[in-house]
Formats: structure tokens, sequence, C-alpha cells
């Protein structure tokens, strides 16, 4: 049977949200309904401010005026799940040197496979596909590079939200037209 | 205005005005040291006092901002961070490519 969640809410936003008081007003919401320790807390509650900052900044970035999403918390005794959902234009990313376009719905001959994002000297993001086309993303570092400063990558949003989880994954439904990202953190 | 300017010591101050430095002025900040270096400043100390809030958007306009002054033989530190700011860049690792101090005396003497 699964567990009742400690606390679970969801919020419409739209592009007209202040996105700093937002994040400050649920994080502050959170850290009453965590199960920690304070100093586990803090870690927590840095990453789901990291995490929603970047799910919803995304949103204001790359849907129209008009769009709602909807960000659903989730708190369980052993972990937080942020589920961002919206119907707006499903993700895509253009072809580069090491990778084909992906948009999504993703054509089968592009699922179970796994592709890189971006790599720097710093970071590197890649995503892997399952056979139904949902994305998981994979974020890993390598402290011993050396760093070749112009080459580095400016994009960081799915890279921060990868960094500060366990799991992070995108699915888009044809049907609805939903995307739906969530990101897990385990306590 | 999206910073302020004072000459000090032989270096340039800039403080980032608005407490949130988001994609909604990433853009202005970046062209905003565009031009600074492209007058030729070339010791540039970015304070962060009045910044609660940040998001990858400034911090990929700040990366642009650093790679620009390493083309032009200039220097970029930063200075105030606030701890979920200094965080967030220790997170990407981009802690690594910036000097980063507590405050403007102890950038200009390092």
């Amino acid at each position: 049977m699964p567990e009742t969640p400690l606390y679970t809410a969801t919020f419409t936003v739209d592009s007209q949200v202040d996105l700093p008081v937002f994040i400050s007003d649920l994080s502050n919401t959170v850290s009453a309904h965590l199960p920690l320790a304070p100093a586990e807390a803090d870690v927590v509650l840095f990453k789901l401010r990291v995490i929603v900052s970047e799910l919803l900044t995304n949103t204001i970035k790359h849907t129209q005026e008009s769009a709602t999403t909807l960000l659903r918390v989730t708190i369980t005794s052993d972990g937080m799940q942020l589920i961002r959902q919206d119907d707006c234009a499903p993700m895509h990313f253009p072809a580069n040197d090491k990778r084909p376009s992906l948009v999504w719905p993703i054509p089968a001959e592009h699922c179970n496979h796994r592709y890189t994002v971006y790599e720097d000297d710093l970071n590197a993001l890649s995503l892997s596909i399952n056979d139904t086309g949902t994305a998981s993303f994979y974020a890993w570092q390598n402290p011993d590079a050396l760093i070749n400063i112009p080459s580095l990558n400016e994009h960081f949003g799915l890279l921060m939200i990868a960094l500060s989880t366990q799991a992070f994954t995108y699915e888009y439904q044809p049907a609805t037209k939903a995307n739906i990202f969530t990101a897990s953190i385990e306590f | 205005m999206i910073i302020s300017t004072e000459e000090k010591k032989g270096h340039l101050l800039v403080t980032i005005q608005p407490a949130e430095a988001s994609l909604n002025n990433a853009e202005e900040f970046k062209s905003a040291i565009t031009q600074l270096l492209d007058k030729g400043e070339k010791r540039i100390v970015i304070s962060f006092e009045k910044v609660a809030y940040i998001d990858s958007s400034f911090l990929g306009a700040l990366v642009s901002c650093l790679k620009y002054a390493i083309a032009k033989q200039a220097d970029i530190s930063l200075i105030s961070l606030q701890k979920d700011i200094h965080n967030l860049m220790h997170l990407i690792r981009i802690d690594k490519v910036f000097s980063i101090y507590n405050s403007f005396e102890e950038a200009i003497q390092n």
C-alpha cells in the first residue's frame, strides 16, 4: 500500500509569477514538513530552490504568455518529488555534431539510446531515452580536467536540476500534449 | 540601471543593482559588462551584495562575460556572494573559473 504523503500540494504558475517570492514562500512551507534534521533539511531546501527556479524559469523562457504550468510537490518519509506539467510545445534539442535533432514525440529509432546534451571541462549532461520515449537526464563532472574557459557551456538549467536530484525525467504525452518533468530527491 | 560603477584603487567596482539576477536582465547585464570591456577596462570587480536571487540564465551571462574578458586580456572577479549564490556556482563548478572573494579589499589584494 502506498505511503500517505507527509505533504502534497499543487500550484498553478503563469508567466506573471514573481519567482523569487514564490520560491521563498514554497521553501518556507516545505521546510515545516520535512522529516529531517536542520542541517540535512538545509541541503534539501537548497536543492528545492534550485529545481523549482529552473523548472519554472524554463517555463517562462520557452512557453507562451498565456500558458500555465502546474507544479506538484510531494513529500514522503524518504524523499521529495517535484512535477512540472504544461501543455506547451514539446522539448526539442537541435542537432549538433554529436547527436541528431531530438524532438518529442520521439521517433522509434531514437528510443533506447543515450545522447550527450552538452559536455565541457566542468560538466556534462546526457539523456537516456527508454522504449516509451521517456528521457532520463544524467549529469557528471570531471574534477581532474584542465579547464579551457573559452569552450565552456553557457546553458546550465537542465544541468542544475540533474545535479540536484537522484532522478530527473521528461515525458511527453501526445494524446493530451502534456509535458511532464519529474525531479526526485531522496532523503 | 542594471549596474553601478565606481573607479576604486585602480579597479572598477561594478555593483549589480537588482535583487533578482535572472532571465529578465541577463542580456542587459552582459551588454553592460561587454561595453565596459570594449572601453578598455582591465580589472573589474563585480559585487553581488544586492543580489538575493540568481538563475541559470544570469550565470550563463556571467560565464559569457568572463570569456569576453579573457579575449580582451582583462580580469573579472566576484565579491559579496550570498550563500545560495555561492552554492549554486559550486554546484556547476563555475567557482573554479572565477576568482571569488568576500570583499573588495580582499579582491584587490589578490
